[in-house]
């Protein structure tokens, strides 16, 4: 079996990336490894990316504290995201505006996130900032009716 | 309403143990809990403000603790 190479001019590099980019909207799945930190990335088609997405069974919990007659909405994946309200509707809609700035504050500083939020996190927020203009498709992402 | 806890209860239990805002954001704060990086979403307004049990229960969970052991840590019991 031939060796893997671990080290590639720009241009090789550029060429390998072409060639590997036409074979992922097959269902290919490359894998780019930093030899130095040993880090890796991969690069997924849509159709793989969206059936990961579908494994994600995030959903929202709801409570309502009677003393102050206020309900609480928040996504039991990233619980960093949740909606206050005097209605149920209210706090989902709160939550939506929660989730929108949340995502863009850990896109700000995903260096420190990177750190504190597991994978399944990290990808249903990854989701959310690839949606952000879409308010629609963001509801049906955080499951707010 | 002994398990009502106060913005500013919460915010005095996220100072002792070192959580600080995040840039010019006012309602992202990290920190650690049980030697664990911990990311929290709070938004502060007055110090004798009751929060939501609701929200309690969201604050516990973004700290992976349960929502009994978050209210003695901030009641310091």
């Amino acid at each position: 079996m031939a060796k893997t190479r671990l080290v590639y001019g720009a241009a090789e590099t550029r060429s390998n990336i072409s060639q590997n980019q036409g074979k992922v909207k097959f269902g290919f799945i490359p894998k780019v490894l930093n030899n130095t930190t040993l880090e890796a990335s991969y690069m997924i088609n849509q159709k793989i990316f969206e059936s990961v997405i579908d494994l994600i069974k995030d959903k929202n919990t709801i409570e309502f504290d009677e003393e102050l007659a206020v309900y609480t909405v928040y996504n039991t994946i990233v619980p960093q995201i949740y909606g206050e309200g005097a209605t149920k509707d209210e706090a989902m809609d709160q939550m939506l505006a929660e989730a929108k700035e949340f995502a863009q504050d850990y896109d700000e500083n995903i260096d420190v996130f990177s750190g504190i939020f597991d994978g399944i996190q990290q990808l249903l927020i990854g989701y959310i900032l690839l949606n952000l203009d879409d308010d629609n498709k963001l509801r049906e992402i955080l499951k707010v009716a | 309403m002994p398990d009502a806890v106060t913005q500013g209860q919460l915010k005095k239990f996220l100072r002792r143990n070192h959580f600080v805002l995040k840039e010019k954001k006012n309602n992202l704060y990290v920190g650690m809990i049980d030697g664990k990086p911990r990311a929290i979403t709070f938004h502060y307004h007055n110090d004798n403000d009751i929060i939501p049990t609701g929200t309690v229960s969201a604050i516990a969970r973004q700290l992976e603790l349960s929502k009994s052991d978050l209210i003695d840590r901030i009641k310091n019991r």
